[in-house]
């Protein structure tokens, strides 16, 4: 049963409720999610996963595979509206990089590749005024928030992120309610 | 299909017809009377509806890993909309021990969720597991404030059988010595953590009147009949193919089905209970065949209906007879009244700045309990509300499920931050008790069917002011302790979750003392049909501020116990 629902989760809520909402943007939001386009930008995905959840001495987003998962939540767990916001996000992300660096973000250095996201980070709901997160309860969740969120959710329930990047037991076998934390530990991968 | 006992089978497999026993649902009370009866040395046939579900053999989900499923533990938006109530219970890891809302459909005024397991083992294979025993301040409530009916039972007629059912469930807990929640007899509790432990200091210090308790729950925290023990997963309604919590399939039914004594009848929906006027006695029930559609009459001579709240009080409004032509043992007119549901959602999480060198280890299937605390006595009266509540709590490390949204930023910073044990938390909801009103019912839209001829269930329900007042008072008392207890970052929620969100639903074939105003007596037995008994949750008067399931066990025992000796006796 979930009676415990996480705090401004995208996946685990879903997206905000429209109502009273109307004109271009509203119809740019409901219209069928470009989907054909989003299978050709799978490899922009995974460049863009690896930059949120870089390799370091654990591997990152794209050794763990995490784009799989992405691929399939955008495609098949996400609303039409959240879709929307994501795939014209995705595509001002190409055109800013464009215009900023004048290659594909994928062509991108690595410190280029944080500035583009930076930009987009600074533009998300997290940074915004209150009224402002208001006026987007109608239009959904921002880009940067539904592309931060999916590749964490694919990357923690990866194979590699579980247990690789975290620890993850299968069959723990036994209980144990408070030990000392060892050093460097690494938490939990489900609980 | 392995079963070389032929006990599990379907219409086609089951030439038998005369039983001494039936019992309709397999449940967590259903599963309970096939026990009883078996073990009396009764010939038992169980009815269920659903499929079959082998125990271990049916969990197809049970050792799968995260990244075994191809969206994670996230329901699809198809999932969402096929399922619009039954996907707001599930996940693609136990999904499949839930119906699909489409082919079982039911009308709704105000939202009510109609959570429904249509299997062998019924919901107590995704039950919350939590077992609780009401005591007299429960049983006579209704008596004192006048709303519903009185309890025909008390403690005392309670306390033996919830030793009994206890003693073979086996409930993990801490014995604490009160009044209102009663102990039992048992098994090592699963061990608070230290934030848990904490919390439960600090309310201890903090006010007289409150107590944190390790959830008492029916996981075994050691091996238990040859069940068991927990592993520690946290994955229980996937099934559990260690027998680690109690269900139907890992317990009642296999020691019914060692006595030699049990057939269990999958894919057979009951359509009626067969009455006949001149024995004045139910002689059996009809059922349809899931599949061939088939009607097909199955006789005995008790008749015990477990086919949950909500279903029981359906079979019981489309048995009609010139006897009854309002349904089955309904001349009081109470059949479908009464509905309640425990009312969830509001409560508050705070974090605590503090602890940080301490962890655990392993996933642990329970949280802690704070039993009710408001109106029990002069003291704790007062309030501008009627009964009670009781909280149940977990508290944890936070992890990367919040911390991806909390922590800001990304790349490498972001990554240590979002892989390493967060910030204590603790999460605190309530479980409410509401009051039995007349008007929250179900009834039967004769004008809509479903696939097998039944008129569809129209659920009636509407919370009152007691409920929303009380509502108030959960969501401040637990603000109010966690910032008492020093914790900081304190977030409220009042989801306003649809009735029924608590998978609690009760009441509907209320016991009473008076024919006139009740449908079941003290021992569970159809006031107008003497060989018809219900122990499922539609039989509770009240439905307390406890978990239930705990109460329906005793009941189904105590009940049978009773059945057995009236039959004996030559009354039945």
């Amino acid at each position: 049963m979930k009676r415990r629902k996480a705090i401004g989760s995208i996946l685990l809520v879903g997206g905000a409720t429209a109502i009273g909402f109307g004109g271009y943007k509203w119809y740019s939001l409901t219209k069928i999610p470009d989907k054909n386009y989003l299978l050709g930008k799978k490899s922009l995905l995974a460049d863009l996963a690896e930059t949120i959840i870089p390799a370091t001495d654990t591997p990152g987003a794209k050794e763990a595979g995490a784009v799989e998962f992405m691929m399939n939540l955008l495609n098949e767990c996400t609303d039409a509206k959240t879709l929307n916001r994501f795939v014209n996000g995705l595509q001002d992300l190409e055109k800013y990089s464009h215009s900023r660096f004048h290659r594909e973000f994928s062509e991108c250095s690595a410190p280029e590749k944080e500035s583009v996201l930076h930009y987009f980070d600074q533009q998300s709901e997290s940074h915004k005024s209150i009224i402002e997160k208001v006026k987007d309860r109608y239009t959904g969740y921002g880009f940067f928030e539904i592309l931060k969120e999916y590749t964490v959710y694919s990357y923690c329930i990866s194979e590699k992120g579980a247990s690789l990047g975290m620890r993850y037991i299968a069959v723990p076998g036994k209980y144990l309610p408070c030990i000392p934390l060892e050093p460097n530990q690494k938490a939990w991968a489900t609980k | 299909m392995d079963d070389p006992g032929q006990v599990y089978v379907n219409s086609k497999g089951l030439q038998q017809k005369q039983f001494d026993a039936i019992v309709v649902g397999s449940g967590i009370s259903g599963g309970w009377a096939a026990k009883e009866f078996c073990e009396k040395g009764l010939k038992t046939l169980v009815i269920e509806r659903g499929r079959n579900v082998v125990h271990i053999k049916d969990y197809p989900t049970a050792t799968m890993a995260p990244w075994e499923f191809p969206h994670g533990l996230i329901n699809s938006i198809a999932e969402k909309k096929d399922d619009p109530v039954s996907s707001e219970n599930y996940d693609p890891g136990n999904k499949s021990f839930f119906v699909n809302d489409r082919d079982h459909p039911y009308i709704q005024d105000d939202p009510f969720h109609w959570v429904r397991g249509y299997q062998v083992g019924g919901r107590s294979l995704t039950w919350g597991r939590q077992c609780y025993r009401l005591s007299d301040l429960d049983l006579e409530a209704n008596l004192k404030d006048g709303h519903g009916v009185d309890w025909p039972i008390r403690y005392k007629d309670l306390e033996p059988w919830y030793n009994y059912v206890e003693e073979f469930t086996g409930i993990s807990g801490k014995a604490e010595g009160l009044s209102q929640l009663p102990d039992g007899n048992f098994l090592p509790a699963i061990e608070m953590n230290c934030i848990e432990e904490y919390f439960a200091k600090k309310i201890s210090v903090n006010y007289k009147d409150r107590l944190v308790t390790p959830a008492r729950v029916a996981n075994l925290s050691k091996g238990w009949k040859g069940r068991g023990p927990c592993q520690y997963r946290n994955l229980c309604s996937r099934g559990c193919p260690y027998g680690g919590y109690f269900s139907s399939n890992s317990a009642t039914l296999p020691a019914a089905a060692a006595s030699g004594n049990l057939s269990v009848l999958y894919d057979a929906l009951v359509a009626e209970v067969i009455y006949d006027d001149k024995q004045k006695r139910a002689t059996g029930v009809r059922i349809i065949d899931a599949h061939t559609k088939e009607s097909i009459e199955y006789f005995a001579k008790i008749i015990f209906l477990n086919a949950s709240t909500i279903d029981t009080a359906s079979i019981l409004l489309r048995s009609t007879s010139s006897r009854f032509p309002e349904g089955l043992g309904n001349d009081s007119k109470q059949v479908g009244h009464n509905l309640m549901d425990h009312f969830i959602g509001t409560g508050a999480s705070g974090d605590f700045d503090g602890l940080t060198d301490q962890y655990y280890y392993g996933r642990k299937p329970a949280g802690i309990y704070m039993p009710r605390f408001r109106n029990l006595n002069n003291e704790t009266s007062g309030k501008e509300y009627l009964r009670g509540w009781g909280y149940q709590a977990i508290g944890a490390r936070k992890s990367w499920d919040e911390l991806g949204t909390e922590v800001r930023g990304f790349g490498k910073g972001f990554k240590e931050k979002l892989l390493k044990p967060g910030p204590w938390t603790i999460w605190i909801g309530g479980w409410g008790e509401t009051l039995p009103y007349y008007d929250n019912r179900i009834t039967l839209d004769e004008n809509k069917k479903d696939d097998w001829g039944f008129p569809i269930v129209h659920i009636h329900f509407k919370y009152g002011d007691n409920e929303k007042a009380m509502k108030k008072d959960i969501l401040e008392s637990a603000v109010e302790m966690l910032e008492k207890a020093g914790f900081s970052g304190i977030n409220t929620f009042n989801y306003n979750l649809p009735a029924g969100s608590a998978i609690h639903e009760m009441g509907t074939v209320r016991m009473g003392r008076d024919p006139k105003t009740s449908v079941l007596n003290g021992f569970n037995q159809m006031h107008d049909v003497k060989n018809v008994f219900i122990t499922d949750g539609s039989c509770m008067t009240s439905a307390a501020w406890q978990n239930p399931s705990l109460t329906y066990m005793a009941l189904t025992a105590r009940a049978c116990d009773f059945a057995v000796n009236e039959l004996k006796k030559g009354n039945l």
